[in-house]
């Protein structure tokens, strides 16, 4: 399987080349359009037509081909891996906040408890 | 949970804090939110724009219509085609062909884990959690001194003791709870880097993709627009579709300039200047900052190039 460079090296010319062919092309097609050449003008529109099929299937073929590259499933599992670890590291402030909190809750009606049990017996 | 020799505790409580990089990371995080957004709108408005194409060649040819089968039932996917099309011709494929969807939906879940990580950096580094947990030490702490302090008689200085070992205790374990915190940040963005570039060149040659579709269609809409333009029509009419053209060329120019690929390039980029300042805030922080800013600008520009929708025809009733 190609790696995720040779995909994109392999992309990157043959859009520089199909660009430069449109281009040409168009121009192409303005010099006719100029000369009151219609016919060959369309000819010409229609050839860039085509050249602008092939440029959308090489940049769908490289998009596809590095979504499904073992690379990707690589780089989403780490993601994952690092995400879950993050979460799970911040998660233990939260809990302990939550429990010291609890303590703190349950602490203060002991004292409560003691003063009115205080009150009564004095 | 590890417990670290004190001395080494109080030589991070400043140097190692994650907390000191939840700005940029919450920067980062809202850079990737307007990259995604450029994903879903680029895609949304693409199919907006086919759409919009299909109609006017109706329009153009005025042919005898059917309805698509599937209008007779519940949506089967998101993307089956409920509308019009000609009698003898092939429903129009607003959502592409069955490639394109398969990228589209690849690319949502790739988008899905990128941004619970932005979500996870951003978890580490949110200095409220150290604020909420000190709250709660100093609560505990008053709460422990109400109550020893009945005990001063029969044991003097407990009702002060007692606290000042609930506050020290807790200083001591939330500088444990920070380091570990740190040691996460920097665990994470390492083992993130590669993984951020690969997806970074894949969202940028989608991105391509779907600005190179829209521009497609624009410029053939521009195209047909200017071709019968000329002499015989009036100077109000011709001024008129002159402006509509110009609208046109206006949303094409954004798309163009837009630099899909160098957008998402930046990310990676902004990922490693944070990794870099991670490991060496003192140098490197500047070079964070700038690289999040030509993230932000990047992205957004992008985002809003993308999500510029395009009005194709004339600007006529009808069209």
């Amino acid at each position: 399987m190609a790696t995720l460079d040779d995909i994109m090296a392999q992309k990157k010319a043959a859009i520089a080349m199909l660009d430069s062919e449109i281009v040409d092309g168009l121009t192409k097609k303005n010099a006719a359009l100029d000369d009151g050449q219609d016919e060959q003008a369309d000819q010409l529109d229609h050839r860039v037509q085509g050249l602008m099929d092939q440029r959308q299937a090489v940049l769908l073929q490289a998009y596809l081909g590095a979504l499904q590259s073992n690379e990707m499933a690589d780089a989403l599992n780490a993601l994952k891996a690092a995400t879950d670890d993050m979460n799970a590291v911040a998660q233990k402030m939260k809990t302990l906040t939550g429990f010291i909190n609890n303590a703190a809750d349950l602490i203060s009606a002991a004292g409560e408890v003691t003063k009115a049990l205080k009150a009564h017996t004095a | 949970m590890t417990v670290r020799p004190y001395w080494i505790v109080l030589l991070c409580a400043t140097a190692c804090s994650p907390y000191n990089f939840q700005k940029e990371v919450s920067a980062f995080g809202g850079s990737v939110d307007q990259l995604s957004d450029a994903v879903v709108v680029g895609y949304s408005n693409l199919e907006g724009d086919r759409a919009g194409e299909a109609k006017l060649q109706l329009i153009r040819t005025r042919p005898m219509l059917n309805v698509a089968p599937e209008c007779a039932v519940p949506a089967s996917t998101p993307t089956d085609f409920c509308g019009v099309f000609a009698r003898r011709g092939r429903a129009p494929e607003i959502f592409g062909s069955a490639d394109e969807q398969t990228g589209r939906a690849l690319a949502l879940k790739v988008l899905s884990v990128l941004k619970d990580y932005a979500d996870g950096i951003v978890a580490v580094t949110n200095a409220e959690d150290r604020t909420a947990y000190d709250k709660a030490v100093s609560q505990l702490s008053d709460a422990v001194g109400n109550i020893t302090a009945a005990a001063n008689v029969a044991a003097p200085g407990a009702g002060v003791i007692a606290p000042e070992a609930i506050n020290f205790a807790g200083w001591l374990v939330g500088t444990a709870l920070d380091q570990q915190r740190f040691d996460s940040l920097k665990r994470g963005v390492h083992a993130a880097q590669k993984p951020i570039h690969t997806i970074a060149t894949t969202l940028g040659t989608g991105l391509e993709l779907i600005s190179d579709q829209r521009r497609r269609i624009i410029r053939k809409d521009i195209d047909d627009s200017v071709t019968p333009m000329g002499p015989p029509l009036s100077e109000a009419d011709y001024r008129q579709q002159l402006t509509d053209v110009e609208t046109k060329f206006a949303i094409l120019n954004g798309l163009r300039r837009s630099d899909p690929a160098a957008a998402a390039e930046s990310m990676a980029q902004a990922h490693d200047a944070l990794v870099n300042a991670v490991d060496d805030p003192q140098r490197n922080y500047g070079n964070l900052l700038k690289a999040l800013s030509d993230f932000s600008q990047r992205a957004k520009a992008l985002r809003d190039a993308l999500a510029t929708a395009a009005k194709l025809g004339k600007s006529q009733k009808g069209n």
